[in-house]
């Protein structure tokens, strides 16, 4: 066998195991999205006789304290907190933590919901940079705002939970908003199952939607292809991802956007991890191992249901450091829990969701990437012929889409959030859409996360964001 | 290679096919749950409730309004297409915690007429356990008391579904069955899949006599948490004859227990549990601490008041916080923060003077 014939081999090796990893990690998608909807209709039927609405008045529904972070957030902070004031359920603290802002953040909260200066001795059960100051609405006394020294979104979490009052702690994003129902939805799965210590909501993009003095009046898509883009990511990551994961019983992620944790837990794995980008995931699996480790029984659940709106980037180049901060956050929670892998001690997150994580989501973007460049030169040294390629990316695209479909029919059929022809039309039209370079251009951005990683582990970046009235839909 | 192809070209057939369905699916969806206009909704109504269910809930949902509103004795589903359904019984479900007590009671006469009380019956007997559980919860919600013994028979048929039990028990307290909810209550063979705030709704909702219940479970439940929950209700609902019963609870060898004992005899006042209490106050648990200090706060007395200003300058924080709210039930704050104050404990002249900034702020708020 000559040089030329063993090189022919091997490219041509190649360029099958591209095919072949493209297939297999589709084909875990379609699983996830199958078994998403048997927990959708599990969830939906379990809707029709537990009805949590009789907690809302009730004195057994468990206190929450609500942690909002906000570092620079003077663009949404006062409609985000007049909306988390508003919400439906009988007992909550809000506490705005003020992460060292350099704009005005604080100055508007203080104006906007008559702020004071209120000493208040805290536990602090988890370390954190220091509190400057503590203040209390006069307006609204559940309003508790923390004014720290900078220490990142986990130690300003962190901050939070030691200053909460309450059982159970909930996370939501400054630039968030949350439906009315929200709260008592999510909580309610702390009532209903005691051995519940984590609990995901849904995180839809908000921009687009008429939000007027803090409340959501009315659901819209935005105009602009990149939101368009990042509604019908979202509505796939979540109701096929998310939700395929919680069915399976292995959830990883609970978003930062909207969370809910038992707070005697949290305190107990040591609270948010400090300089880590992926706190949120990072702090999950932490449970998850303490769990294990302790032989406890517990579950960590996804809820498709309570709603939370976020405002996504709408800048390519917001865009790219966002991705490049999850992927980073990504590699950085799985390297800090390898030892977890393969342990039958774990059990299925050590033996079958981190090494997909390991897998499919970390190495994936560069077997995909390198699929992308590899086959079409593949074709042209006359390696493979133009079907193969041809049907690499047929492949490639058509799972996407029926992925991005399949999440759609699951939300038509059940939630309905978008009830225009109109806008179901273009989600549709952006769910095939995404295939032809969105999707190709978020695996780049993955790339290049792994080869910063070093350097970037421990930095935020900061996101451009316009207030919730600015977006409102004309 | 060829193989490899052939294999491809059939998966991507497929997904064609998958993609094509999926995507005539949610045409087919949208437009059949979107025509709202009335009089386009009754022209095609019936092809309408064929492919949406949506609409089809809607339909039966105003003819069931409608038959209510006429009111009359007579009032019969009969009339409705496909009320003998899941869906059917979905809808009746979700109107039913809509209705008042007037409507109720037609709606109750309504589906106890022979051609509707069968359908239950026939779906107590049958497999699918939505169905069961939204004709059990019926049953409550309606105050149907003659088929009281179908929700036991129905808990003891699933014991290992938490949704049954739930909604099972839900239903004996709307109905106010006592004998029947003390016996499962008691069967050691039933384990309770319910959480302690679960039970405590439940307990809340009961339509009988909550106190003899209460007497009848406090001892004698196979589940220690609905003996807690009695524990709680006597002291929510100020059953001091029934205190008593609460007290050999403070010796309990379950913390919880205990914890719950001290909470319910504090807020009952209760006197005879004065020193009990009081002793308790030097538990090596700082959770049982932080209850004696809320418990006493209903108590008065040189001792009482001794030991909260001893409990303000505990080491833990909950204790210390617990302690200061008690006290500030005292009348005079000013004295009270200079008691705090020469006993030379930072933390505890901190924790003090928060309570007290909290209480003016909060009655500012009230006001």
């Amino acid at each position: 066998m000559d040089l030329h014939s063993v090189l022919y081999r091997i490219v041509l090796g190649v360029n099958y195991f591209s095919l072949f990893y493209v297939i297999t990690v589709s084909t875990i998608y379609l699983i996830q999205l199958i078994s998403a909807s048997f927990g959708l209709r599990k969830y939906v039927r379990s809707l029709r006789y537990i009805d949590y609405r009789r907690f809302l008045d009730s004195e057994h529904m468990v206190p929450i304290s609500l942690l909002v972070p906000a570092y620079n957030e003077s663009a949404t902070i006062v409609d985000s907190v007049k909306n988390l004031l508003s919400l439906d359920f009988p007992e909550y603290e809000v506490i705005v933590i003020n992460d060292g802002s350099k704009d005005d953040t604080l100055q508007l909260l203080i104006d906007a919901f008559s702020l004071i200066p209120f000493p208040q001795p805290y536990k602090k059960a988890l370390p954190t940079e220091d509190i400057l100051e503590i203040y209390r609405s006069g307006k609204d006394i559940r309003l508790i705002v923390l004014n720290k020294k900078n220490g990142g979104k986990a130690d300003a979490l962190n901050a939070g939970v030691n200053v909460s009052s309450y059982p159970v702690v909930v996370t939501i994003d400054a630039d968030s908003i949350l439906e009315k129902s929200s709260l008592i939805k999510i909580i309610y799965s702390f009532v209903s199952d005691p051995t519940c210590i984590a609990v995901g909501g849904i995180v839809r993009i908000g921009s687009g939607c008429e939000i007027v003095d803090g409340q959501l009046k009315e659901v819209g898509l935005s105009k602009k292809p990149i939101i368009a883009l990042q509604t019908t990511e979202y509505l796939r990551a979540f109701l096929t991802g998310r939700l395929g994961f919680d069915v399976m019983g292995m959830l990883l992620i609970i978003s930062g956007a909207f969370g809910a944790f038992q707070k005697a837990a949290l305190i107990e794995v040591g609270g948010y991890t400090r300089h880590c980008v992926g706190e949120d995931m990072e702090l999950v699996i932490k449970l998850h191992r303490l769990m294990h480790q302790k032989k406890r029984k517990y579950s960590v659940r996804f809820l498709p249901d309570p709603i939370c709106w976020t405002q996504p980037p709408e800048r390519l180049s917001d865009l790219r450091k966002q991705r490049k901060r999850w992927h980073i956050g990504l590699i950085d929670s799985l390297l800090k829990h390898k030892d977890m892998l393969f342990r039958p001690k774990y059990g299925r997150i050590g033996m079958v969701c981190l090494p997909y994580y390991w897998i499919f989501e970390l190495i994936g973007p560069v077997i995909e990437t390198f699929g992308y460049v590899f086959i079409p030169i593949s074709w042209l040294l006359g390696v493979v012929n133009v079907w193969f390629m041809v049907s690499f990316f047929l492949v490639a695209v058509l799972y996407g889409t029926i992925l991005s479909v399949g999440a759609l029919l699951l939300e038509e059929n059940t939630f309905r959030k978008y009830p225009d022809l109109e806008q179901l039309l273009r989600l549709f039209f952006f769910s095939f859409i995404d295939n032809f370079g969105y999707r190709q251009l978020n695996t780049v951005y993955k790339v290049e996360a792994m080869f910063g990683f070093q350097k970037n582990r421990s930095r935020w970046g900061e996101l451009k964001r316009k207030g919730f009235s600015q977006n409102a839909r004309k | 290679m060829i193989l490899v192809q052939t294999v491809v070209n059939w998966l991507i057939i497929i997904m064609g096919a998958v993609l094509m369905l999926f995507s005539l699916l949610l045409i087919a969806l949208h437009f059949s749950s979107e025509i709202t206009n009335t009089r386009i909704q009754k022209m095609r109504e019936q092809l309408i409730c064929l492919i949406s269910g949506e609409a089809d809930a809607r339909r039966m949902k105003h003819k069931i309004y409608d038959i209510l509103q006429a009111g009359c004795e007579t009032a019969s589903l009969s009339e409705i297409r496909g009320i003998r359904s899941l869906r059917g019984l979905q809808v009746i479900s979700e109107i039913t915690d809509e209705l008042d007590t007037e409507k109720r009671a037609v709606l109750r006469r309504a589906i106890e007429q022979e051609w509707y009380f069968q359908y239950l019956q026939k779906q107590l007997c049958g497999s699918n356990i939505d169905s069961i559980i939204l004709v059990v919860k019926l049953i409550g919600t309606l105050q149907i008391t003659r088929c009281t013994q179908d929700v036991v028979t129905q808990i003891y048929c699933h014991r290992n579904v938490t949704q049954m039990q739930h909604i099972g028990l839900l239903s004996l307290c709307l109905l106010g069955a006592e004998r029947e909810l003390i016996t499962i209550c008691r069967d050691q063979t039933i384990a309770s899949l319910l959480s302690f705030r679960t039970l405590e709704e439940l307990f809340s909702v009961y339509q009988g006599d909550r106190k003899k219940l209460c007497k009848a479970l406090i001892t004698t439940a196979a589940d220690q948490y609905i003996r807690r929950t009695c524990v709680k209700a006597i002291g929510e609902n100020g059953y001091t004859d029934l205190a008593e019963l609460v007290m050999p609870l403070l010796s309990n060898n379950q913390l919880n227990s205990r914890i719950d004992a001290v909470r319910t005899l504090g807020r009952l006042a209760y006197e005879p549990a004065r020193t009990s209490i009081l002793s308790l106050a030097l538990n090596e648990r700082w959770e049982m601490r932080a209850v004696v200090a809320t418990a006493l706060g209903f108590f008065s007395g040189d001792a009482v008041e001794n030991t909260l200003l001893e409990l303000i300058c505990d080491r833990e924080w909950w204790v210390r916080y617990r302690a200061a709210e008690s006290l500030l039930l005292y009348p005079d704050h000013e004295a009270l923060l200079e008691r705090v104050r020469r006993k030379n404990d930072r933390f505890a002249l901190e924790m003090m003077e928060f309570a007290i900034r909290k209480d003016a702020l909060t009655r500012k708020g009230a006001a």
